[in-house]
């Protein structure tokens, strides 16, 4: 027993050691190299792995295309229709469809009960986001969660009539949809 | 098949294969990470489970323990270390995929560079991770390494050495 426990130390320092040679090799290997990573990185990852976004197949919420005739505004909807930027704020900010009310969507938090309450008294839910620029672009998908997400999770909270923008922001824009600049109304 | 057949020639042979598939993996896990920090660094920050401040420290120095305890695992240099060192990384990973399948995150591991060798993270990732956890417990609980740096150094000490020491590894 004490011979094994000895053997188990024995074995973690040594493990201690073989980190701290790792260590070492990956930060000169890291500080010599062209493509040189910074050890703590200057830009927020969030653009990188969190854009709530582009449009995909098989969601229970039904596809909705703004009308190109309509504009791509708001009022192409029924009355009573709310049109959801579900992208982060500050690209909100940058433009959106006109008269649409930001709800970011981070679909590990959730959708927060006060965005939800906003949203039940209209008769229907428009939710849209960036829209993939190519299609086959695989990492694009695995990295940008689809807004279907959002409707999806919008009509499990009880909303009806929930729909999201195929395409999104960026088919608006191709069909000549106008943009709106500023924060959320 | 006798006792000592076991421990002086099959123990040690499928330790021999189980450090060098084991070792495989973690090298061939490394190589792709080593050559592009900045696309593992994206994986690890697509887990959300580390500080945006640890996510390139992380992505520096994980790719180049996965090598070292790959390629001392394989060429049997303090085979106990290493697997206990390649344990303790499946442990995390494990956890890591079990919490991103837990938050329905539709995401690739990141395990390996070649966006073929992955498909999406799933129920099979963790078994496959459980699959090396038990080959890295095989491993450190058999300490059978007579195949590699350990064993012929082993067998080069002098034998009243050898006695005192009590032949571990």
């Amino acid at each position: 027993m004490r011979t094994r426990m000895l053997q188990m130390g024995r074995d973690s320092v040594r493990a201690v050691g073989v980190l701290l040679v790792a260590v070492l090799l990956a930060l000169v290997f890291n500080a010599v190299r062209t493509n040189r990573l910074d050890l703590v990185a200057r830009e927020s990852f969030e653009s990188l792995i969190f854009q709530p976004c582009p449009e995909t197949e098989g969601t229970s919420a039904e596809a909705v295309v703004l009308k190109p005739e309509g504009g791509g505004e708001t009022t192409a909807f029924p009355e009573g229709t709310v049109v959801v930027d579900a992208r982060p704020a500050s690209r909100y900010a940058e433009g959106h469809v006109p008269g649409a009310v930001n709800v970011v969507y981070d679909e590990l938090e959730g959708v927060p009960d006060a965005a939800v309450e906003k949203l039940k008294p209209f008769k229907a839910v428009v939710v849209y986001c960036d829209g993939w620029e190519d299609e086959a672009d695989e990492t694009a998908r695995y990295t940008n969660p689809p807004s279907s997400l959002l409707a999806d999770e919008l009509k499990a909270r009880g909303l009806a009539n929930v729909s999201y923008m195929e395409g999104g922001l960026r088919a608006h824009v191709s069909r000549g949809g106008r943009i709106e600049k500023g924060g959320n109304p | 098949m006798s006792r000592g057949t076991l421990r002086t020639w099959v123990l040690p042979s499928l330790d021999l294969l189980a450090r060098v598939y084991l070792g495989g993996v973690f090298v061939l896990a490394a190589w792709g990470k080593i050559l592009d920090p900045y696309s593992f660094s994206i994986s690890i920050a697509t887990y959300q489970m580390v500080p945006e401040s640890a996510v390139n420290l992380m992505a520096i120095g994980l790719p180049w323990l996965e090598l070292v305890a790959g390629v001392a695992l394989i060429a049997g240099f303090w085979p106990r270390t290493q697997a206990l060192l390649v344990n303790a990384m499946l442990v995390m990973f494990i956890l890591a995929i079990w919490w991103a399948l837990a938050h329905d995150l539709k995401m690739q591991c990141g395990c390996f560079a070649s966006k073929e060798a992955e498909a999406d993270i799933s129920g099979m990732t963790v078994i496959r991770d459980l699959f090396w956890l038990g080959l890295g417990t095989f491993i450190y609980v058999a300490d059978a390494s007579r195949f590699g740096i350990d064993g012929l150094l082993q067998a080069l000490r002098p034998k009243s050495v050898r006695g005192e020491q009590g032949g571990a590894s």
